[in-house]
């Protein structure tokens, strides 16, 4: 990964190649796993401020914030934000 | 029904507890957040280790664990990693996801984390970028009782007596990200290095492991042996499974796969039989008079991530699958113990096959844990000749034995590990014990599953260990193995 290290930054702010990609899968997903576009912002929102934010990745799951905010039924690991219902 | 036949007669001598060992690497969330979390977190802790972590690997009896990599090993620098935290090094980790390494977890951290875990440590030294002085003053530091500068530092650090680190790798995978250096060249290094790699303590001498070959290449374990054997006490071997063949950005899914690949796994998995007895002849060929062992200090599946993770963090879930792979290989390493005498699956937490994944505070057992779980009885006990009646199974080309066994006689009685490999049809076994006399008792106990279930965070326990009803015999015992399952049985 070439990208320059950042900590609070989301993966679309970084490379461009991983952001296609990432973005394509999130895109992939069925439309009842999703989160709502306003639970999504918000979820990001709170990774955005978190001190386990690392290159657009979170450091307690290995997951990329974008990816995780995006599926309805996942929650903050660390229990910053939770499940949609 | 399938005959196996268990002989207290025949034996190739003790199972070394190494062979169920570990590996650790500066790697995703292996030692970052998996193991350890740093003092100030809110994940409980004791000196910055999760104590889940800790009392999981315990319980599974982890008898050695070996760091800090792999690849990262021959870029790191151990004294990156020691004195105050606060003006340790921050650098990048290049082989591994691009992410800051601010060497939080070094020398005292590891050995901090083995004392608690109550197992052998096994570091891996750097050949690949580092120095002979770098790498030899490491060992001082670590095992120094007397005077010396070495010492003289680790004691301002806060460690009064010596660690007496017995086991030592001289570099990681040389044929690599190790240097890429041809077996001439690196039998050579080997060479130098050992002979400044001293023992500090003739009660606690060290043990040297070269750096192996990678999966069939015996002319670098012929090598080395012919030119470094004398100089070495073991060698080392990495092979991992993948389902697919040859292309490592297309390895597979760990969850979700086809049938198919679940027979080309496990009949991927059975190389390492075939390896291990050929790294073994060439072995035995140049050692002399001198017992020179295998370390197969990586092994494991490797799959693709699961998707939305960095890839750089070698992140993937864990099946029924990977315990069947898990109960083969440590069956393959139990029968040929008389040369293998370490083994670390990689690696311990997060990272590929893991025993444990963690998720923030949460943490679940892998079906590959249950594995370990219950072959500890093989831990240091006495290997006995064991054979199992086997029809092929599995899809198009992909065929392997239905069954595969391994058996010890140790301080709880005599443990035979079987594992059923067909995803369909239950096996009924009807085991005789030679050279033992009547049993008193047996207790049965089995892992099974669809060969795709695994344990998910909401859903830790779907895959575990439960009860297996077995029938004392005049000659042994009976048991029906499930489809796709792993039993062990405890004689008495
Ligand atoms: S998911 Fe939670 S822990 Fe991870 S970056 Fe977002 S807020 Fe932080």
């Amino acid at each position: 990964m070439n990208s320059p290290s950042c900590k609070r930054c989301l993966l679309r702010e970084l490379d461009g190649e991983y952001f296609k990609s990432i973005y394509r899968y999130i895109a992939s997903l069925p439309g009842e796993q999703r989160s709502s576009s306003d639970e999504y912002a918000r979820r990001l929102k709170i990774c955005r401020a978190c001190g386990d934010l690392h290159n657009g990745m979170c450091a307690q799951c290995g997951c990329f914030a974008e990816v995780r905010a995006a599926k309805r039924r996942l929650a903050c690991p660390m229990g910053r934000w939770g499940q949609e219902e | 029904m399938a005959k196996a036949i268990v002989n207290a007669n025949r034996s190739k001598g003790h199972i070394n507890r190494n062979i169920y060992g570990h590996f650790a690497e500066h790697l995703g969330r292996c030692i970052y957040n998996g193991i350890y979390v740093g003092e100030a977190s809110s994940i409980p802790n004791l000196n910055g280790m999760r104590t889940d972590v800790v009392a999981a690997l315990k319980k599974m009896g982890i008898p050695v664990l070996r760091w800090p990599g792999g690849c990262f090993a021959d870029t790191y620098h151990w004294r990156d990693g020691i004195g105050p935290k606060e003006s340790r090094k921050k650098i990048v980790n290049t082989n591994w996801g691009g992410v800051t390494e601010d060497n939080s977890f070094g020398t005292h951290e590891f050995l901090e984390l083995c004392r608690q875990l109550e197992c052998e440590p096994y570091i891996s030294g750097n050949v690949g970028s580092g120095t002979v002085q770098e790498f030899s003053d490491w060992v001082e530091y670590c095992n120094m009782g007397g005077q010396s500068p070495m010492a003289e530092e680790r004691r301002s650090n806060g460690q009064e007596g010596p660690w007496n680190v017995k086991y030592w790798g001289i570099g990681n995978e040389a044929w690599g990200c190790g240097g890429n250096m041809r077996p001439e060249f690196y039998a050579d290094l080997c060479r130098q290095y050992s002979t400044y790699l001293r023992n500090y303590d003739t009660e606690h001498p060290i043990y040297k492991i070269a750096s192996g070959a990678s999966e069939g290449d015996y002319n670098w374990t012929k090598v080395i042996m012919e030119r470094a054997g004398r100089f070495i006490d073991a060698v080392s071997l990495h092979y991992y499974t993948l389902p697919r063949t040859g292309d490592w950005t297309d390895k597979g899914p760990a969850t979700g796969f086809p049938r198919s690949e679940y027979y080309s796994t496990l009949r991927k998995t059975f190389y390492m039989e075939e390896l291990v007895e050929n790294h073994s002849r060439i072995i035995k060929q140049y050692q002399g008079d001198r017992k020179i062992g295998l370390c197969v200090d990586e092994w494991g599946t490797w799959f693709d991530v699961e998707p939305g993770t960095n890839p750089g963090f070698l992140y993937q879930q864990n099946t029924m699958r990977d315990a069947l792979v898990s109960a083969v290989n440590l069956n393959i390493f139990n029968n040929h113990c008389d040369t293998v005498v370490m083994a670390n699956i990689a690696q311990t937490v997060n990272v590929l096959q893991a025993v444990i994944l963690t998720e923030g505070e949460k943490l679940l057992l892998t079906p590959t844990y249950h594995v370990f779980e219950m072959y500890k009885g093989h831990q240091d006990a006495r290997q006995l000749e064991s054979y199992v009646e086997t029809t092929l199974t599995g899809e198009g080309e992909d065929q392997v034995p239905n069954l595969h066994i391994s058996a010890s006689e140790g301080k709880e009685g005599v443990l035979v590990t079987i594992a059923n490999l067909s995803d369909t049809d239950s096996a009924e076994l009807d085991c005789a014990l030679t050279g033992i006399g009547r049993a008193a008792s047996v207790e049965g106990r089995v892992l099974t599953g669809p060969c795709g279930a695994y344990n998910d965070f909401g859903a830790e326990e779907t895959v575990r260990p439960s009860h297996l009803a077995a029938e004392i015999t005049d000659g042994g015992f009976k048991a029906v193995l499930p489809a796709c399952s792993v039993a062990a049985f405890t004689v008495r």
